[in-house]
Order: C-alpha cells, then structure tokens, then sequence
C-alpha cells in the first residue's frame, strides 16, 4: 500500500465526520420542533459508521489481503429514545391531555458529540499532513 | 536521458491537474457546477511512445471530464464537487510533482558529475 | 543494503604471478564495476518509470533504487580515475 491508500483512507475519515457534523447541526436546529412532515415531533438522527475497503487493488487477491480500511457512514438512524413530554395545554400541538411531545435532543449530548466530531476531523488531517510529511523526507534521499 | 523526457511529460499533466482541482475547489459552493477530472494514466500514454505529438500542445490538449454526482447524488443546488477527495488529491498531486522534480534534478545531477569527472 | 554490493574482486589478486591465467587485470575490474553499474541504473530507471506512469506507489523502492545507482557510478568513477593515475604513474617511470 502506497502512501496515496492512506490518504484516501484520512479523506473517508474527514468526510465521515463531515457528515457527523452535518446531523448534529440538524438534531441542534430542531431541538424545538413538535411538527414534522412524517407527523409528530423531530425524532434525533443518529450516523452509523462503517469500515470499507478504500484501495483501489479491487483484485481478488488484492481484496483477501487487505487489512486497514477506511469509513463510511452506512446509513442516518432515528434514535428510539422517547420523547420528552411537556405538560402544555395552549400549544397547538398538545395532545388530548395537555402534553406536547418535544423532541428527543439532548443538548448537551449534541455538543459533546460535535467536539468529538471536531477532534476526530482533526485527527485525520493530522494524519495527512504526517504522511505528507513523510513522503517528502523519502525524497530527500536522493538530494 | 529517455527517461528525462517521460519525465518531463508527467510534470506538464501534474501542473494542468493542479489547476483543474484547484478550480474545483474554489467552485465548491457553486450552484450547477460538476466537479472535473483528468485521466492521468490515459494523458501520459497519448504524449509519449507511438503517440507522441499527436495530443494538441497546452491546456486544450487535455480532456477533461465532468464528475455527474458523487456516490450517485448530485447535491441539491446541482454542484458535485467533494471538497475532502480534492483537498487529499491537490496534496498528491503536489507531492508527486515533488518527486518528479527531484528525480529529474538527480538525473541531471548524475550527468554533470559525468561531464565533471570526465575531464579528467 | 550491505556495502558488499558495492566491492569488487580484491586489488590482491591482480598481483598474482604472470603465469598465471586466471590473472584479473585492471582493465578486467573495472569492466566488472561499469557492468554492476549499468544493471544498477537500468534497475533505477524502471523504477522511475514506475513511479512516473504511477504503476507503483511506492516512493522508498524508488529512492533507493536511484541512490544505489548514483552511489555505484560515483564509486566506479572514481576507481577509473584511480586506474588511470596508476597507469600514467607507471608510464612516467623512467626504465
């Protein structure tokens, strides 16, 4: 594996957390919404990853031997976390008793999630900035 | 010195490249825009061997194609260019000009250490 | 990388008694270091030209492979030049 897998293996890595990033900030926007278009309130998404072969030897042999892969997200969950109820009886969204079902978003489980988000992407552009790194110390072999 | 010559063909594709990322790049937000590619291996095979010369000189000899829509969607506003795939490809491509670089310059190092020592 | 790749058959032996056939001449080892030399570069360019046409991406095979070559053909230079000084030597010696 040349040094080119890694850094596709960092940009799976960048873009996964991108899209963490993205549903975070969608979970966030919605922390208020009772309404949704499928009906009743926001229910919070969740990203699951998953490990894929990034290289480009899509050989037979080349598939049996691999042994670091990259990530993607596999699909966008809804969490099945209940919702919060709140007694309010003059919302326009209360139901018969008086309670409106507010979204599933925790707050602050968003914004630790969002840290880790960011501390991830980071990590993986470290990663190629050492493997730059690296590339160009092997060059200075033959100054 | 053949290999002087390949060589040096690589480095004109590479420096077209960067600015064809570049240019995705800088259009990452752009509404309708597709993000753009050159197939590096198929470019160096047209300008050297049997073929050489036959590839018109400058930016209009290359072919360049239209990315229709990464992991089969484009996004909503119509543009598809993956900002992480062409930051990761600008820094190869940088890299790799890189190489090329300094093996032309140690190729050209090696001869005039020849001319050099041959006065002798 | 061992240094061995490098050396060549031992000066000791050029000194061997004329009669004998097996004797190896100066010209004979520096034959022998421009033959490794020219394997050594031809190595080198193919792994250039891997690396340019992107075959191979592995940028250490291909570092190393040149280096070898450069370091062999400075090595054989300046055994010639070394040749050739103890050749113009003994001429310049008045018999």
């Amino acid at each position: 594996m040349g040094a080119f897998d890694i850094f596709k293996i960092s940009a799976s890595g960048m873009k996964a957390q991108r899209k963490r990033m993205e549903i975070v900030a969608s979970n966030l926007a919605n922390v208020q919404t009772t309404s949704t278009e499928e009906g009743g309130a926001y229910r919070k998404k969740d990203v699951v990853f998953k490990a894929i072969d990034v290289s480009d030897d899509k050989t037979f042999s080349g598939t049996l031997s691999k042994k670091v892969e990259g990530v993607e997200v596999e699909s966008v969950k809804e969490s099945d976390k209940p919702f919060q109820m709140v007694y309010n009886p003059s919302h326009p969204d209360a139901n018969s008793e008086g309670y409106v079902t507010f979204p599933n978003v925790n707050l602050m489980e968003e914004m630790t999630d969002m840290t880790a988000a960011t501390r991830a992407y980071e990590a993986n552009v470290n990663v190629l900035n050492t493997t730059k790194d690296m590339f160009l110390k092997t060059l200075e072999l033959i100054k | 010195m053949q290999i002087v010559d390949l060589i040096g063909r690589a480095l004109s594709i590479r420096a077209f490249y960067h600015k064809v990322v570049s240019g995705n790049i800088a259009n990452a937000q752009t509404p309708g825009y597709r993000e753009k590619e050159i197939d590096f291996r198929r470019e160096l095979d047209r300008r050297t061997g049997t073929e050489a010369g036959l590839a018109p000189s400058g930016d209009a000899g290359y072919t360049v194609t239209e990315n229709p829509g990464h992991d089969g969607l484009a996004r909503l506003d119509g543009n598809t260019v993956n900002l992480e795939d062409q930051t990761v490809k600008l820094t190869e491509n940088q890299l790799m000009y890189q190489a090329l670089v300094q093996m032309a310059s140690k190729r050209f190092a090696m001869m005039k250490y020849l001319i050099g020592e041959g006065k002798r | 990388m061992k240094v061995e790749n490098f050396t060549l058959p031992s000066f000791g032996e050029v000194q061997k008694p004329a009669n004998e056939k097996t004797r190896t001449s100066f010209g004979d080892v520096l034959k022998d270091s421009i033959k490794k030399v020219v394997e050594l570069e031809k190595e080198a360019d193919n792994e250039v030209e891997k690396l340019v046409k992107m075959e191979n991406t592995d940028v250490q095979t291909t570092m190393i492979a040149i280096e070898k070559a450069d370091l062999s053909f400075q090595m054989m230079m300046q055994i010639r030049n070394k040749i050739i000084s103890a050749y113009e030597e003994i001429m310049r010696m008045q018999v």
